[in-house]
C-alpha cells in the first residue's frame, strides 16, 4: 500500500485532469451550475475514499462518472425528490403493426432532414437543450454521453450500470423524442416538411 | 437485409457500434433504399446537433483547486483510514473532557487552547448532526445577534426578522466601528496555530469554514438571505461558542473572555 502522500499524487495525477468532464457530465445530471460544482466536489470526495479500489487498467474517467452519477442519486434519495418524469419509460409502449411503425419512422427522420443544412443548424438553438432537459435523467445522459461526449456504448453501459440492450434503446428512443420535439418546432416556423413527400 | 433489419441499426451505424461485417450490409442497403438513406441522415443531423448545440458548461478555473486542497485536507482512503479516525477521536475526547473539566472545577476563564478544543468539537458535532430544526436555530441566531446588538448599540428595530444579504453588509459595517468587536468574514486555515493568534487578537473571532466553495463570501450570503442557515451553541462556564452552519460553510463564533474583553457583560455566563 502506498503511503497517503504517494496515493495523493497518484490520485490527483489519474483523476484531477477530468475536473472539466466530470463537472459537464454533473451539470447534464443536475441540471445547473451550482449543483453541478458540488456534485463535482461530492464525486472527487468519494473517489479518492474509494480509490483503493480502483483498478488502473480500467477507464479513471468512466469510474469518477459512475460515482458522480451514484452520488447523485444518492442525494436525490436522501432529498426525496422524484426525478424528472417524462413519458419515457424503459418498458416498450405498444406499437402499430411494424410496417405502419417503420414508415412513420422513416417519415420522421425525412422530415427532420431539411434541405439547406445552415438553416437546419441555425434553427435550432436553446431548444435543443430544453428538450434534451426535458428527457428522463438515464436517457438524457445515455445519449449526451453518446453524441456529446463521443462514449461508446460500452462505456456507457458502465457509468449507468445498465446492460448494452438497453443504452442502445435508451440512445435511439432518446432521438426519437428529440426528434419529434425538433420536428414541432420547426414546423412551427414553417420550416419543416409537412407531407410525407 | 431488408429495411425491417436495417431500421434499427442506423442508429448503431452512426454512432459506429457495428461490426464491420454489419455496417458493410447495411451500407450496401443504404446504397440502394432512398428511404433509410434518408433516415439514416436524419439520425446523423441530430447527432451533429447535439453535438454542436449541446451546452457544454466550462468548470470555474477555482475547482480544480478546491478540489486539490479538498483532497490534501482529507483522511486517506478507506484502508488507512482507521488509524486516523482513532487519533481524531481520542483528540476529541481529549478536548471534551478539558471542556467539561472548566466546568466542574469553575475555572472562570478559557484558555486559548481549551476554546479552540471546544469550537473543533462543536465543529464535530455539527457535522455528525448537520439536520437542525429551523425554531432552534433562529433562535441561537437572535440571541447571538441580540449580544452583538447590544454591544454595538443597534436597536432592535433596525433589524429584519430575516436577515437578507442588504442587511448583513450594513451590520458588518456598522459592527467594524465598534470597539473590541470584530466579526471577520474571511477564510481562516484550519491549523489551530492560526486559530490560537486570532484568538489572541480578538473579542469575538468568527471562523468562516469555506467548506466546498471558495467564493465563500457572496454564496454564503445568499444562503443566509435563503434561510439555510442553521446554528449551534455550546455553553461553557465563562462564555459560549456560538456555531453556523450553512449549506456550504461551517462558522464558529467563540467568546473568549479574557481580561480586556469589553464584552464580557453582555454575554451569557
Amino acid at each position: 500500500m502506498p503511503r497517503f502522500k504517494e496515493q495523493r499524487s497518484l490520485f490527483e495525477e489519474t483523476a484531477l485532469c477530468y475536473v472539466n468532464d466530470l463537472y459537464r457530465f454533473a451539470f447534464y445530471l443536475t441540471g445547473n451550475e451550482a449543483d453541478a460544482e458540488d456534485l463535482t466536489q461530492d464525486a472527487y470526495h468519494l473517489a479518492f475514499r474509494a480509490f483503493h479500489q480502483f483498478k488502473p487498467e480500467t477507464d479513471a474517467k468512466a469510474w469518477l462518472f459512475r460515482i458522480a452519477r451514484n452520488a447523485h442519486i444518492d442525494k436525490m434519495r436522501r432529498k426525496a425528490r422524484e426525478p424528472v418524469v417524462t413519458e419515457l419509460v424503459e418498458t416498450p409502449v405498444p406499437r402499430k403493426n411494424p410496417e405502419d411503425r417503420r414508415q412513420e419512422d422513416f417519415d420522421k427522420w425525412r422530415r427532420l432532414t431539411i434541405n439547406d443544412e445552415l438553416v437546419f443548424y441555425d434553427l435550432f438553438g436553446d431548444e435543443v437543450n430544453r428538450y434534451l432537459a426535458e428527457l428522463a435523467p438515464e436517457f438524457r445522459l445515455a445519449l449526451v454521453l453518446c453524441d456529446v461526449e463521443g462514449f461508446s456504448y460500452h462505456e456507457i453501459s458502465r457509468v449507468l450500470e445498465c446492460p448494452l440492450g438497453t443504452v442502445r434503446s435508451r440512445i435511439s428512443r432518446a432521438r426519437e423524442h428529440l426528434r419529434d420535439k425538433l420536428y414541432d418546432y420547426a414546423k412551427d416556423l414553417g420550416f419543416a416538411k409537412n407531407s410525407k413527400g | 437485409m431488408n429495411c425491417n433489419d436495417v431500421l434499427p441499426k442506423l442508429h448503431e451505424l452512426v454512432d459506429g457500434e457495428l461490426d464491420s461485417r454489419t455496417a458493410k450490409r447495411v451500407r450496401d442497403h443504404l446504397t440502394a433504399c432512398r428511404s433509410c438513406k434518408q433516415a439514416q441522415v436524419g439520425i446523423s443531423s441530430l447527432k451533429c446537433l447535439l453535438r454542436e448545440k449541446v451546452e457544454r458548461p466550462k468548470a470555474s478555473a477555482l475547482l480544480s483547486t478546491v478540489i486539490s486542497q479538498q483532497i490534501r485536507r482529507q483522511p486517506g482512503p478507506l484502508s488507512a483510514r482507521g488509524l486516523r479516525l482513532t487519533a481524531a477521536a481520542a483528540l476529541l475526547v481529549v478536548g471534551i473532557a478539558a471542556v467539561l473539566a472548566l466546568f466542574l472545577s469553575g475555572e472562570p476563564r478559557l484558555g486559548h487552547a481549551e476554546v479552540a478544543a471546544a469550537c473543533v468539537e462543536a465543529f464535530y458535532d455539527i457535522f455528525r448532526t448537520p439536520e437542525e430544526s429551523t425554531a432552534e436555530v433562529t433562535a441561537w441566531n437572535e440571541n447571538l445577534r441580540k449580544e452583538i446588538y447590544q454591544v454595538a448599540g443597534i436597536t432592535l428595530d433596525q433589524v429584519p426578522s430575516v436577515p437578507n444579504a442588504r442587511y448583513v453588509r450594513w451590520e458588518r459595517q456598522t459592527l467594524k466601528n465598534v470597539k473590541g468587536v470584530r466579526l471577520d468574514f474571511k477564510p481562516v486555515p484550519r491549523d489551530t496555530e492560526a486559530k490560537h493568534s486570532r484568538l489572541d487578537e480578538s473579542l469575538i473571532s468568527v471562523f468562516l469554514l469555506p467548506l466546498k466553495n471558495m467564493r465563500f463570501e457572496e454564496q454564503f450570503l445568499r444562503e443566509l438571505e435563503e434561510g439555510h442557515a442553521c446554528t449551534r451553541c455550546i455553553q461553557l462556564k465563562t462564555g459560549a461558542i456560538y456555531c453556523f452552519r450553512s449549506r456550504n460553510f461551517f462558522i464558529s463564533a467563540v467568546t473568549n473572555l479574557g481580561e480586556e474583553v469589553l464584552l464580557t457583560d453582555h454575554l451569557p455566563r
